[in-house]
């Protein structure tokens, strides 16, 4: 099930936030368990199975670790850990990796053996990365074990992050798993952030998606230069406001349901350096990788040649965790060789040129980086590269401009909410009231409406799709 | 309901109160009413049938069948669903969008579509025509056969298109057409439709031309083939409907001026035509006009009934010549200007129609052939490659 979905909106949701508020506090985990249990199922019946399996595996080897631990046999609870983690990258491996390594032999040996052609689980890089950072906390004494399995099991099966993230590691929200406050606050905050993701979800993502559909399927060779940076900018305004607005429901329902997911984007095109994107994009796989890859490599802490070692293994990880083709390992590669440079160099020549250049060096980069990612196949990937810089077909043509006036607008906007602009006026909108409640009713009541606005124009726009596809539905 | 707890007994907060009630008013709104709306069977506007409530079952829970089906379900049936639809498109326009669901918003409030063009079918189709035309021709004579591709409203208008759309280009090929055929077998209806491009000759929200375009087409046949046509003078012109909103109007879903669907009615007539449908002789003697169409939403419908598999008609002229027209719907209004020329003409709908055609024309003593697809449909038709059976 997605949440821009008209079955979530108005069956799934309704229900479950009615049974999760009138169940007492100590049924909640379990509803909250059960009920995500019939989300995934909705979408994966089979293999709902695959994360229960998951899920027992990694309840077992927490408390193996902490009995380990407890008995100061710390090689065990090593080996439990060790354990874990393998159990998990080898489903991993399997469901997702297993074409690309069979066709990668083949192609190496030249062997031709058949392709296996596994179904991928949804939601797979997510909930193994959770469970694996579970039994990790433990281990490194951040988290204690948890041995109710149904409170185990609603952390890893929690509806809100399991099929897109955040990716939340079990420490950051062990204890509200144990205890939570469910207030009025909570929940409007929960509302308001809800429905912005709805917002940027449906009516920004999905609009400007259509474009990158149509110029996605034109031949690279007869792309003139307008409208190749075109369909850069149409892919990298809808994968941002897919996957923000995503992590902004899932944030949204959290808070609803008493807890504090991490934030996962922070107006990422805003950034002065490819440094401080990632530090903006996708926000708690950087924090996974950084915590439990990059630092017990040794990270920055074992001479530099070790730390640059550390930078191309994570980037390479990273590259690979978003998709099983080479394109997304060149995607990954393609950052971490930057990154390299601007630590070495780069960024300190940044800082002496203006913010414009600043970010226009960031933008084109990244941009640049879109079109790599959007194509499984890397030569497709790269001829459209190439289209950006002029091997296509001149500079525009009446198609740009048609694609220009029909989405010219829509690009503005969506821009603009790229922006940190309409946050900031909403807060001094907010902020702008006196203390005797008189000047709170126009925040109050924009809210309102811009609220009620969204929901019908989003419910507008699902009645009418066939067209609503999560482009990170391949984890 | 839902309860809340509150902050250590502190006063509630307005603010968060009306943001929350807001959202469970419109969560809770839409959804007690989509529920308990009854499940309609039709959509008058979408011409289909809507998705019912799938069956909940061991099996189709397993197979991912039921949650497939039932998000179709709700969608289909959400309430005020044609609503939904124009709000959708409406906030469209209001982004400058110029094309809806594939449809071009064209100037003077004409609904244009946008013509999706596949080359290989398109390819594959035309080939079974030229093939099939050239039997007929070896078979009939080359002055009896003639193949016609009509163009359509995003050529033959192009200067209503919004700016800068670009469409295929129709004209060159009827031209490939007309020189991979024999001399003459192909009737070029479009010089004559572009002369006559600022009158009313294609609907403003259906994608078939008017019963004029057809006339003018006819007009450019009749030459084609050494009949002289009737003269528009000899035909009264009748609004069978005024409020006629069609294929076009359905997709957008947004206001539009409707149409007038027009019946020519000549008035020299010698007789009048009537037809048997689908070889079921219990419709003998019927209209080629389906009356009860005109209160319907497919008011297009109203000329011969639709698009049956077979339509058996009984002309008026008295020379002995059997006509068999090959067709799509552009068809449908083109038909009844022939019935003063031909003594009967069966009209073939190769989505319905099975047999080999070649073989039941010369089992039923037809002089003429006729092929009559619009262009677009060149590209998507799936039937035409049913000549094949002939050849």
């Amino acid at each position: 099930m997605v949440f821009s979905s008209l079955p979530f909106l108005f069956r799934f949701l309704p229900a479950f936030l009615i049974l999760y508020f009138i169940s007492p506090t100590k049924l909640k985990n379990a509803v909250l368990f059960l009920a995500s249990l019939i989300f995934y199922a909705w979408g994966e019946p089979i293999y709902v199975l695959l994360m229960l399996f998951s899920t027992i595996v990694d309840y077992v080897n927490g408390i193996l670790v902490d009995l380990f631990l407890n008995k100061n046999n710390k090689p065990a609870a090593k080996a439990a850990v060790g354990l874990s983690v393998l159990i998990n990258l080898s489903l991993l491996g399997f469901f997702k990796y297993s074409d690309f390594i069979v066709s990668n032999v083949n192609s190496l040996l030249d062997l031709s053996i058949p392709l296996p052609n596994v179904a991928l689980p949804i939601g797979i890089s997510f909930y193994t990365f959770h469970t694996m950072s579970y039994t990790i906390d433990i281990y490194r004494r951040q988290a204690s074990v948890q041995r109710n399995i149904i409170s185990f099991g609603a952390y890893v099966a929690m509806f809100p992050q399991l099929i897109a993230g955040p990716i939340v590691q079990y420490k950051q929200v062990s204890q509200e798993l144990q205890s939570r406050s469910h207030t009025l606050d909570g929940f409007a905050a929960g509302v308001r952030r809800f429905m912005i993701g709805l917002g940027k979800k449906v009516l920004l993502a999905n609009s400007i998606g259509a474009l990158w559909n149509e110029i996605s399927v034109l031949d690279a060779s007869a792309l003139p230069v307008g409208t190749a940076w075109l369909g850069a900018v149409a892919f990298a305004l809808q994968i941002y406001f897919d996957f923000s607005g995503y992590s902004d429901m899932a944030i949204g329902l959290g808070s609803i349901l008493g807890f504090r997911f991490p934030e996962n984007f922070n107006h990422p095109y805003q950034s002065l350096s490819i440094t401080e994107f990632w530090r903006r994009w996708h926000i708690s796989l950087g924090s996974w990788f950084r915590e439990y890859v990059y630092i017990p490599l040794g990270g920055n802490r074992m001479g530099i040649a070790k730390q640059l070692r550390n930078i191309c293994i994570v980037w390479l990880l990273t590259g690979l965790w978003h998709g099983a083709s080479w394109n997304f390992i060149a995607w990954g590669a393609y950052f971490g060789i930057i990154l390299i440079a601007e630590k070495l160099f780069l960024l300190k020549l940044l800082d002496r040129l203006p913010k414009f250049v600043r970010s226009l060096y960031t933008l084109l980069l990244v941009l640049v980086s879109w079109a790599i990612f959007a194509f499984d196949d890397f030569s497709v990937g790269l001829s459209y590269v190439g289209a950006m810089f002029g091997a296509g077909d001149g500079v525009g043509n009446n198609y740009t401009l048609y694609i220009l006036t029909s989405y010219g607008l829509l690009i503005l906007i969506a821009s603009i909410f790229g922006t940190d602009l309409p946050s900031r006026l909403a807060k001094r909108m907010a902020s702008s009231e006196k203390h005797d409640g008189s000047a709170k009713v126009l925040p109050t009541a924009a809210e309102c409406v811009a609220i009620a606005a969204v929901f019908l124009l989003s419910t507008a726009a699902l009645v009418n799709a066939s067209y609503n596809p999560f482009l990170y539905f391949r984890f | 309901m839902k309860k809340r707890s509150l902050l250590n007994g502190s006063k509630i907060n307005p603010h968060s109160a009306a943001v929350t009630a807001t959202f469970i008013l419109l969560v809770a709104g839409c959804s007690a009413v989509s529920l308990f709306t009854p499940d309609k069977l039709l959509s008058e506007t979408e011409n289909r049938t809507l998705e019912q409530r799938p069956k909940l079952s061991a099996e189709t829970l397993l197979s991912g069948e039921f949650t497939e089906k039932y998000e179709l379900y709700m969608s289909d049936q959400f309430f005020l669903r044609d609503k939904w639809v124009a709000l959708r498109n409406y906030s469209e326009i209001a982004m400058l969008k110029r094309e809806l669901n594939g449809v071009y918003l064209a100037d003077d409030g004409y609904l244009i579509t946008r013509p999706e063009i596949n080359v290989g079918i398109m390819e594959k189709n035309t080939d079974y025509i030229l093939r099939f035309a050239e039997k007929c021709a070896a078979d009939l004579g080359p002055e009896h056969v003639r193949v016609l591709i009509a163009p359509t409203a995003a050529e033959v208008l192009r200067e209503k298109l919004p700016p800068f759309s670009e469409v295929y280009d129709q004209s060159s090929l009827l031209d490939s057409i007309a020189a991979a055929l024999p001399d003459r077998v192909f009737c070029n209806v479009l010089p004559r439709l572009d002369e006559h491009s600022s009158e009313y000759i294609y609907y403003r929200t259906d994608h078939h031309w008017t019963t004029l375009g057809a006339y003018y087409a006819y007009t450019e046949y009749c030459d084609s083939i050494g009949i002289k046509p009737s003269n528009t003078e000899d035909f009264r012109q009748i609004v069978a409907s005024d409020s006629f909103l069609g294929t076009l109007a359905s997709k957008v879903n947004i206001a539009v001026r409707p149409d007038e669907l027009r019946i020519f009615e000549n008035m020299n007539a010698s007789a009048e035509a009537t037809a048997e449908y689908d070889m079921n002789p219990s419709t003998a003697g019927s209209s080629i006009y389906a009356m009860q169409a005109l209160s319907t939403r497919d008011k297009y419908s109203f000329f011969l009934n639709g698009n049956r598999p077979i339509v058996d008609i009984t002309a008026a002229a008295d020379n002995g010549r059997t006509l068999m027209v090959i067709k799509d719907s552009y068809a449908n209004c083109f038909v009844p200007f022939l019935t003063e020329h031909f003594e009967r003409i069966i009209v073939i709908d190769l989505r319905y129609f099975n047999a080999d055609t070649a073989a039941f024309a010369a089992s039923e003593g037809v002089t003429d052939m006729l092929i009559l697809y619009n262009a677009e449909g060149l590209s998507s038709d799936s039937s035409i490659v049913k000549l094949g059976r002939s050849l």
